[in-house]
């Protein structure tokens, strides 16, 4: 688990800079600095008072690795990171993250209860200086509600290091932090000035041991508390209603062997900003790839496509024209059988609205072939999907044998004319006898929830599908939902069983069916 | 049965961490000079009684000169109080310096194999960054300081 410093702060665009050269040297030093103490990322912190404008967009230029390598000559003493992650040793700049400096908000008043209640949607991080008397007292709900809303608290370590009197001031400001979050949501940074003031990882952790948190929570809040910050922050601009991420599939090139593509998608760092990475190995191959691929792609509107929607079934519009081999027409129920290895079912999982009885799905189906467009298909979902509420579907979900992962791939291939990844497994297998399958799915999380109908969230539950099961169909629940789905598959059956929960960490969400 | 439990510590020392990379050391560190600073940190955050009760176990055992590594002794029950203090330690003398620790163990056979294994890295790191002025006199400082990692004792 790599570590983070997400505060280097960022002179260089304030207006009456006499120094900018002096300051990006500066700015570079820290950078290096914190490279050569173990640190795997770095964020620029850029403070822009009063209300901000497209202009004000982050453009910080990034550092290229020769640059960087002038100053110093690099070995690592660290220990390097575990073979199975999929991080990368190097270090790479990171993406914007709204951040409310809590120094702005003291020139408002009652800004105690502001905290409480700032705009949700833009607020990712809340970084108070602690180095002065705080003019606002910090109140334990409104730190409580802000950790539901899945804000993340800054305290800074450079004010430790600098001198006594802030020292003091810091300590027994952040200490009521501390003890009140107990690590949860909470992020250290340095603030530094300048070189001198930077600190190691293992340093600054044990400085927040004397803030009163234990060791292990210190360093959680250096690496993990980092690292899901930002997953969050991109979630929540890049994914469509913060479910759903679509992206074009560059068609053709890498589809001879299927091995490529899932060493791809293990790699995969959902924080990770492509060519903006110093990687020290030559890992950057397989992301700029990727990378470049997701960048031409826009989010497609589903929303105005799922009212068109009958209120059962779903309707799957455009599902492969193109004869994958994957796609091999799975004639419902009886066909299943003979179809055998492909499998590709992608469990939508919802509670359904009344369980249907299972013998409402095998006549419709049965009557339906996939090979034609816009088929009514039911899904199976779990059995004990029963209950309707849709906390309990993800408890259920995660309590099924087999469980579902949906990550999507930009590298998928593309088969579809829209360049949709859409496989359709059926669904058929009954939930309850999944256990034999090993393939897994990958998509990437779907589709949004029509007002009426469902919300849905996707779920992160990795599962292995092997051989459906034909005579699942005929056992599967019927699935009430109306939404369109786009799921892209894997369609071998090569089960790379730990892979799909490696690399999808920040990712997926789950997905859950409401009543309507 | 021992008695004491101590940590050992394996941190290096990053002098003048501004200053261009091919310039001399501003200061020669010693076992002297980094211990005073370590206590005087450790009187200004922890106070006289904090100074009193890590007194007890602290010894900076080791210090290289050529890679500025150091290896320091604390007590079980005052390590991290030391380990902190030692972080914020700001300067040695008029050089501003930034210590960052490099290993923690229990037991002095670990630190000394670590620490002989960092520092032979630091000497090869050195080595790139100063290429052709290195001379023999310090060669011969290095492989002193390796075998006195070699014969150090709790």
């Amino acid at each position: 688990m790599g570590f983070f410093d997400l505060n280097v702060p960022y002179h260089e665009s304030d207006k009456q800079t006499t120094d900018k050269s002096a300051r990006k040297a500066t700015r570079l030093k820290l950078t290096v600095k914190a490279m050569e103490l173990g640190y795997t990322g770095v964020a620029y912190n850029r403070t822009i008072k009063g209300v901000m404008s497209e202009s004000d967009r982050c453009a910080t230029a990034l550092f290229s690795l020769s640059s960087v390598l002038k100053t110093r000559p690099f070995s690592l003493l660290r220990r390097p990171p575990p073979p199975q992650s999929p991080r990368r040793p190097g270090l790479r700049p990171l993406p914007p993250v709204h951040s409310a400096d809590g120094r702005r908000r003291q020139l408002v008043p009652g800004v105690g209860s502001q905290l409480g209640e700032s705009d949700s949607q833009d607020v990712d991080l809340i970084a108070i200086d602690f180095s002065d008397k705080l003019p606002f007292r910090l109140k334990q709900p409104m730190v409580k509600a802000a950790i539901e809303r899945g804000v993340y608290f800054e305290i800074t370590y450079s004010g430790l290091i600098m001198n006594a009197q802030v020292r003091r001031q810091m300590i027994s400001n952040a200490k009521l932090l501390v003890d009140w979050t107990r690590g949860k949501n909470l992020v250290f940074s340095s603030a530094a000035p300048s070189v001198t003031e930077l600190r190691g990882p293992n340093d600054v952790a044990n400085l927040a041991s004397l803030l009163g948190l234990p060791m292990e929570r210190a360093k959680a809040a250096l690496s993990k508390n980092c690292r899901s910050l930002i997953a969050n922050a991109l979630r929540k601009k890049h994914y469509y209603k913060e479910a759903i991420r679509v992206e074009v599939i560059s068609s053709g090139e890498e589809r001879d062997s299927k091995e490529p593509c899932f060493i791809d998608w293990l790699k995969w760092d959902p924080i990770s900003s492509g060519e903006g990475d110093l990687l020290l190995d030559d890992m950057a191959r397989s992301f700029s790839a990727s990378a470049k691929a997701s960048k031409t792609v826009k989010p497609i509107d589903f929303a105005s496509l799922a009212y068109s929607f009958p209120s059962r079934g779903l309707q799957v519009r455009d599902i492969k024209s193109s004869a994958e081999a994957v796609m091999q027409p799975l004639g419902v129920g009886q066909d299943l059988s003979a179809a055998g290895e492909t499998v590709l079912s992608i469990a939508v999982i919802g509670a359904s609205q009344q369980p249907e009885s299972l013998g409402d799905l095998p006549k419709e189906d049965q009557t339906s072939s996939y090979s034609m467009p816009s088929q009514h298909l039911k899904y199976s979902c779990d059995d004990s999907m029963k209950s309707s509420s849709p906390t309990d579907t993800l408890r259920d979900l995660s309590n099924a044998e087999e469980t579902v992962t949906h990550t999507t791939n930009s590298d998928e291939k593309s088969k579809n004319s829209n360049g949709f990844d859409v496989y359709f497994s059926h669904p058929g297998t009954e939930m309850h006898n999944l256990q034999s399958q090993s393939c897994i799915m990958r998509c990437n999380s779907h589709v949004m929830s029509p007002g009426p109908y469902a919300e849905f969230h996707t779920s992160a539950i990795s599962t292995e599908i092997a051989a459906v099961a034909c005579n699942a169909l005929a056992d599967a629940e019927n699935l009430t939902s109306s939404e369109d789905i786009n799921f892209s598959a894997l369609q071998s059956e090569k089960s790379n069983s730990s892979s799909g929960s490696d690399g999808v960490s920040g990712t997926h969400k789950i997905l859950q069916w409401k009543k309507s | 049965m021992v008695g004491f439990k101590n940590r050992y510590m394996v941190m290096e020392v990053f002098l003048d961490p501004n200053r261009d990379l091919l310039a001399v050391d501003p200061i020669i560190i010693t076992q002297f000079n980094v211990s005073k600073a370590i206590k005087d940190s450790l009187l200004e955050n922890f106070g006289e009684c904090g100074l009193a009760s890590s007194l007890g176990s602290f010894q900076v055992k080791y210090v290289n000169p050529i890679t500025k590594l150091c290896i320091i002794r604390a007590s079980r029950e005052e390590y991290q109080k030391v380990w902190s203090a030692t972080t914020m330690v700001r300067s040695i003398g008029n050089c501003p310096v930034l210590f960052n620790l490099l290993d923690l163990s229990g037991s002095i056979k670990a630190c000394k194999n670590t620490a002989l294994k960092c520092d032979e890295l630091k000497f090869e790191q050195r080595k790139l960054v100063v290429g052709a002025s290195l001379t023999a006199e310090v060669n011969q400082q290095m492989q002193n300081c390796l075998e006195k990692i070699k014969t150090l004792e709790h």
